[in-house]
């Protein structure tokens, strides 16, 4: 099975939605898997490899719990991702649903629900950028803060 | 009232939203459309704009509007003038006594969407703005918040954006320089997005949470058309709101071009509470149909309606239907939308997206301009 981000890059490659503007993602997490803050970080990972220019600046909203953890991005070239995370009970599987949109077409994506488990998604990064510090910084001050290269 | 019916006095025709709600009015056995009418010094064109409705409709047009408000049968405005002049011209309405239909956005500024609250609040009429709100899938949203389905909310995210238009036409890669107020909204060839469309966004989160917002982060673009970047106004936009009991949402509003959704566009809410998140869709209960038939094309743009919002232009475009999904929920919601005003009016009581409701959109919607302008976070008091 292809990797959910190489297929995506695939579409965004042949030309088929234009340039990418726009990326809305919403990751739902059971609760025994890997942290929300490294799931935003996956999700980040994955933003900045299918947008055409690099970030610039970030914010972040985190609920006190941490059943949520949403993040916000603008691009150097004005582009802007809007990604969440959210926690969901350890019976659900993870599922990804995401938005690209491009200034000529939409890729669309939903996890199907989990009685198609030959559909469920692969993202196979080798490695993810940490972005704690800014996304930490963002909630702290609740303002954007200025995107740093780690 | 007239014949025991609610008389209803309509402002705006063609090229507004008027040419709908019209018709939804028209529908209604309780209602009785009186006459069409502006403000005596209204622009020539709009006028001409009002006659044209007026004349498809067989109803008289009162080319003053204070010689309308004194008719005895009228009852209701349905108020679809432009932007700019909406708070005035609302504020004289329910001054006048009558109950107000108000098109969205409510208002251009914070300022005059307060000059109908307190009009329509004074008088004690019934008003109501044009929204989402009796969509199934909002009503859903409503219930399951209601009865504590989801647990505590958390977060809300909705998107709205609208499959319509030619893109691919606006400068790719450049940044937008956001403007923090707006004298200008109606342009023949554009509208600002994230107002225009995005208040359909904002006004659901306000009204499912009732919920404060207290700080906006925003971001405008021009991402798909040449027509928005030459008005200098936004195609699309995104907003990121913490609100009362740490409840975060975002919202997106925009126009993105007739071939990227399989339907209408994008409308889509997800509920992130302690207990499940839930998602609200109405194209998730469909019927997906393929057959040997002609896949559905961009229309030749109008001229004067390159966008595709006007009723009456774009029946002069050759405009394919898109079939490939069919949904299977309940598509009558426009029809509740009216009799729910309708009822509110009987029952003497305020709609259920009120003046005052609507009014907080704008206050984030507003807040969301600044927010791009000066690239940060803006608190509402």
């Amino acid at each position: 099975m292809q990797s959910l981000q190489k297929s995506i890059q695939s579409v965004i490659d042949s030309g088929r939605i234009g340039s990418p503007v726009f990326l809305r993602s919403m990751l739902q997490l059971p609760v025994k898997d890997i942290s929300i803050e490294h799931a935003t970080n996956i999700l980040i990972t994955l933003a900045n490899l299918w947008m055409p220019s690099s970030p610039e600046s970030i914010q972040a909203r985190r609920s006190p719990d941490s059943i949520q953890l949403t993040t916000m991005i603008r691009y150097l070239g004005g582009q802007t991702a809007v990604l969440s995370v959210n926690r969901v009970a350890t019976d659900q599987t993870v599922s990804i649903d995401l938005q690209l949109i491009g200034n000529k077409g939409t890729i669309y994506h939903e996890t199907p629900p989990s009685r198609h488990h030959n559909q469920e998604f692969i993202i196979d990064l080798t490695e993810t950028t940490d972005q704690n510090q800014l996304v930490q910084k963002s909630m702290d001050s609740g303002q954007w803060v200025k995107w740093e290269k780690v | 009232m007239a014949n025991n019916k609610y008389g209803v006095l309509l402002l705006g025709g063609y090229r507004t939203h008027q040419e709908n709600y019209a018709l939804m009015f028209a529908a209604d056995p309780r209602c009785q459309l009186i006459a069409c009418s502006d403000e005596l010094d209204a622009p020539a064109d709009r006028v001409e704009l009002n006659m044209q409705l007026a004349d498809e409709l067989n109803l008289p047009y009162i080319t003053d509007l204070d010689q309308a408000l004194a008719l005895t049968d009228v009852n209701i405005v349905s108020l679809c003038v432009e932007m700019e002049r909406r708070g005035i011209i609302g504020k004289k309405c329910a001054q006048a006594g009558k109950h107000l239909y108000l098109d969205k956005p409510l208002a251009l500024t914070v300022t005059d969407a307060e000059l109908i609250v307190q009009a329509v609040q004074s008088s004690g009429v019934t008003s109501q703005m044009f929204s989402n709100v009796y969509c199934p899938w909002a009503q859903l949203a409503k219930k399951a918040i209601e009865s504590g389905e989801i647990g505590q909310l958390r977060a809300m995210h909705c998107d709205v954006v609208f499959a319509k238009g030619h893109p691919g036409t606006a400068p790719v890669g450049r940044k937008r320089q956001e403007q923090s107020s707006r004298d200008k909204y109606t342009f023949i060839q554009a509208k600002p997005e994230m107002f225009d469309i995005g208040v359909y966004a904002v006004s659901i989160i306000n009204w499912l949470s009732n919920k404060a917002v207290k700080t906006v982060s925003g971001v405008t673009a021009n991402y798909f058309f040449e027509e928005h970047s030459e008005c200098n106004i936004e195609d699309f936009g995104v907003l990121m709101m913490s609100m009362e009991d740490d409840i975060t949402a975002t919202i997106t509003g925009g126009r993105m071009g007739w071939m990227s959704h399989p339907k209408g566009g994008i409308q889509r809410l997800y509920l992130v509470g302690t207990q499940k998140t839930m998602v609200f869709d109405p194209y998730q209960s469909r019927l997906q149909i393929c057959a040997d038939e002609t896949p559905f094309q961009s229309p030749d743009p109008h001229p004067r309606d390159p966008m595709g919002m006007w009723k009456h232009t774009q029946n002069e475009v050759e405009l394919l239907p898109k079939q490939s999904w069919i949904s299977t929920g309940d598509e009558s919601w426009q029809n509740r939308e009216f009799s729910a005003f309708i009822d509110a009016v009987e029952a003497g009581k305020e709609g259920e997206m009120h003046a005052a409701l609507a009014a907080q959109s704008i206050a984030v919607i507003t807040a969301g301009y600044q927010s791009a302008a000066s690239g940060r976070t803006i608190s509402i008091d």
